[in-house]
């Protein structure tokens, strides 16, 4: 299928530079990826991976610097001119038409006619499964894309730009959204299609990963390339020094809960066909995981404690009171804020400036007068910004131009503004690099020594382990067990929660 | 650093700043103080109409319907001048009315059952069904009082209408800016969903807005009565789309998050200069709305290319 001789050359980018209002993603790098290897490029968010990505993809067009893609010079690229050069970008959020088929998708835009000009589906179903087959996939062709698992978009979007003779893929992050079996199986993939000559280059947060994989791994930091380094000449630890610049410090100090004041309690809650029969309690100034697989009911269940649902049986109990409240606005009253996953999509007003994101939630406290004074508003702001440590230019930035963990930060901002004393947050540091994860972590301990109640339901048990006092196993809708922290380990959680 | 939106502004300044060049080179009498009042007169109402429609395009919402809701609550104010012969009723009743269309509005597009599109579209269909059954069809004339009061007075040497304008452009830009409806406007605009997870009460900010919106909307049928001097069923006609037209001219997105009234300004008065000038250069009126067409068009593909 690919006749690259190995080792060669494939894409090359020289003296790139892009720049963004207030910040300079990318500063004069120079990179090149072979054909035939995985290339993984690691770096903390705001490193500038994704903007690489996207100037490979045509997405971006450089400020400065050259793209060589197979002896061919390019000052920018278009996304179709990214496409005719064999350039395929796999990204978090997939580009599939959600109500076609897979087969349809595989081949949009380059159907096969009959005689007459219309679309040959029988031949896109026939050469679909080929496809599929050839790669040992578990999907079928005329499967309709919004049905399948997101693990299954993902290899359906592969093999896509396989179909398109694409030369070289970009996986951004391809292992977010999946689970441990599904990440090997696209290891493998992965792995298949580097021998037959393809070129990947693997953007990842997760080391490990990177690790395994890679043949090569060039680091990102602050906009500039730091060094490639042969994967087997370089350890963890040393990536992480190249990523932040200096040596890691774990947090491992765990301090213990010692009043036993219960601030929220779920009393025999039942909801629908997800959750049976749940009891538990959040205790004053602790911190309480909740884990399980995806379909095990810990999503549901963080979003029954912080009143965006309402059990069908049993009560919540918030400070003795009934806890059922009508909206949200009546939730952050009581003192509960609810951090969500999606950042982009349910935490942040992207428009808006990180002050005004930060008071959004309780805007009460920046009002005179019932008006707001913009002056106070910005001082305000600006006090998190220091403590919390957020990296920003000014205030006044509107968030959509800062970096995933930044995004983060401005969101606990906005709940401690909000004076939240059960702070609930979901996957609180998923694609976060690993010091923003560190800083996350150690801002929860300080939130906890202030006297606040956190629960963080999370599939990253290594995480809930390093940061909780308790953690909450979920097993099909019920709790499997209960573990201190402190005494368990992550084998023994992990087969609680696959119960085997 | 200069931002985008900010350059945006900047052509659309010195777009204005060619036509008036032009228009004064080509017909000096275009410069002359008196046609500038007269512009500023002829858009005053679009202008209120705009500022309306500014706030609720930010919310990314918007309200078809204000055109009928001009004709409805103008003639309704018409009738109870020419009935009853009491100026303040008819202003009470004209700004009670729009208001009024505008809460239920609100409270229509706040049920999220369908899009504010289709739900102001038939809005904007029954009122002119309104207008016409309870006017059947013919105008009044001779709105005496309010004439007087509106329609010929002047404030330091400008037409009352504008001041009007005026004033409505700056409370509103301060409410905007300071009110916290008017930041959950912005916030609602640019994620709902997160908006709602920050506590925001959606439903009622949005009830606030389509009520602010036909406050508005009531002013301006009182301005456009006054000037006519009478009320017709269909005086409202257009006034829908030239006023979106306005604000995203002038930098607000259909998709909402974004804007401020004093890009809507610029906006209403690319539309009102184009006229003048169209009219003043001596180009048949009929080649009116082809040349507004079109320079719509190229405004808002000029903000989009952004």
């Amino acid at each position: 299928m690919i006749m690259d001789k190995k080792n060669s050359i494939v894409l090359q980018a020289i003296g790139i530079s892009k720049s963004f209002p207030g910040v300079k993603a990318l500063d004069k790098v120079s990179l090149s990826f072979m054909s035939g290897e995985v290339h993984g490029v690691v770096g903390e968010n705001g490193a500038g991976k994704s903007t690489l990505i996207k100037i490979f993809s045509g997405a971006f067009q450089p400020d400065e610097g050259t793209v060589v893609m197979d002896g061919r010079r390019f000052s920018s690229l278009t996304p179709s001119l990214a496409q005719s050069q064999g350039i395929a970008t796999v990204y978090q959020e997939q580009q599939l038409v959600p109500w076609l088929s897979v087969a349809e998708n595989v081949f949009l835009g380059a159907e096969p006619r009959t005689p007459l000009k219309l679309v040959d589906h029988k031949r896109i179903a026939l050469e679909t499964e080929k496809l599929i087959h050839t790669y040992g996939l578990h999907i079928k062709p005329k499967q309709i894309i919004q049905d399948i698992p997101i693990a299954a978009r993902q290899e359906v979007a592969i093999i896509k730009a396989i179909h398109q003779k694409a030369k070289l893929l970009l996986l951004d992050e391809p292992t977010a959204a999946l689970t441990g079996s599904q990440i090997q199986f696209l290891f493998d993939l992965i792995e298949n299609l580097r021998k037959k000559g393809m070129m990947i280059v693997y953007i990842s947060h997760n080391l490990d990963e990177v690790l395994e994989l890679a043949q090569r791994i060039t680091v990102l930091r602050n906009g500039q390339c730091v060094g490639t380094f042969a994967a087997g000449s370089i350890i963890k630890e040393e990536l992480i020094e190249k990523m932040t610049g200096h040596k890691l410090s774990t947090v491992t100090s765990q301090t213990k809960a010692i009043a036993e004041e219960k601030i929220l309690e779920l009393r025999g809650v039942y909801f629908q066909g997800a959750l049976a029969d749940i009891n538990l309690s959040v205790n004053k100034g602790e911190i309480v995981g909740l884990t399980g697989t995806v379909d095990s009911g810990y999503r549901e269940l963080i979003r029954l404690m912080v009143g965006l649902l309402h059990p069908t049986k049993g009560s919540v109990v918030l400070f003795e009171e009934p806890f059922s409240p009508k909206d949200v606005y009546e939730a952050i009253e009581k003192g509960v804020c609810f951090i969500p996953e999606d950042v982009r999509k349910l935490g942040l007003v992207l428009p808006l400036s990180l002050a005004k994101n930060i008071t959004l939630a309780n805007l009460k406290g920046v009002l005179q007068h019932g008006l707001i004074n913009l002056k106070n508003e910005r001082l305000s702001a600006q006090s998190y910004v220091t403590s919390l440590k957020i990296m920003t230019r000014s205030v006044d930035t509107e968030v959509r131009f800062l970096s995933g963990g930044t995004q983060r930060k401005v969101l606990f901002a906005k709940a401690m503004y909000a004076n939240a004393k059960l702070l609930m947050l979901e996957e609180p540091t998923q694609g976060v690099d690993v010091e923003a994860r560190q800083e996350i972590h150690r801002l929860l301990k300080d939130i906890k020594s202030l006297g606040k109640s956190i629960v963080v339901a999370s599939s990253d048990i290594k995480e809930l382990m390093e940061i909780t006092d308790r953690i909450v196993a979920l097993r099909k809708g019920q709790i499997a067990k209960e573990f201190h922290s402190s005494s368990t380990n992550p084998a023994e959680l992990l087969s609680t929660i696959l119960g085997d | 650093m200069v931002s985008l939106a900010r350059l945006g502004r900047y052509v659309l300044i010195f777009v204005l700043l060619t036509i008036v060049v032009f228009t004064g080179i080509a017909n000096p009498r275009f410069l002359a103080v008196r046609n500038l009042l007269n512009i500023l007169l002829q858009v005053s109402v679009l202008g209120i109409v705009s500022i309306g429609a500014t706030v609720l395009l930010i919310s990314s919402g918007l309200d078809l319907s204000v055109g009928s809701m001009l004709s409805v609550s103008a003639y309704m104010a018409g009738l109870t001048i020419a009935n009853i012969g009491s100026t303040a009723l008819g202003i009470l009743v004209a700004i009670g009315v729009a208001t009024g269309i505008g809460a239920v509005n609100g409270l229509l597009v706040s049920t999220d059952r369908a899009h504010p599109f289709i739900i102001t579209l038939g809005m904007m269909v029954f009122l002119q069904g309104v207008a016409i059954v309870i006017s059947r069809g013919s105008p009044i004339n001779r709105m005496g009082g309010l004439y007087e009061l509106l329609g010929i007075r002047y404030f330091l040497g400008i037409p009352l209408p504008v001041v009007v304008f005026a004033v409505l452009l700056v409370v509103v830009n301060f409410f905007l800016r300071n009110a916290p409806w008017g930041r959950y406007a912005y916030a609602i605009g640019g994620n709902e969903e997160a908006s709602r997870l920050s506590g925001i009460r959606i439903k009622q900010v949005k009830i606030i807005l389509y009520t602010l919106n036909g406050f508005l909307v009531g002013i301006a049928a009182l301005v456009l009565t006054a000037i006519l001097d009478s009320a017709l069923p269909t005086m409202g006609s257009g006034y829908e789309l030239r006023a979106i037209a306005a604000a995203v001219i002038g930098g607000t997105p259909l998709f909402g998050g974004r804007g401020n009234v004093w890009g809507t300004l610029g906006g209403v008065l690319l539309l009102g200069l184009v006229s003048n000038s169209i009219n003043l250069i001596g180009v048949s009126a009929n080649f009116q709305n082809v040349v507004l067409g079109a320079i719509m068009v190229a405004a808002v593909m000029f903000q989009k290319s952004q």
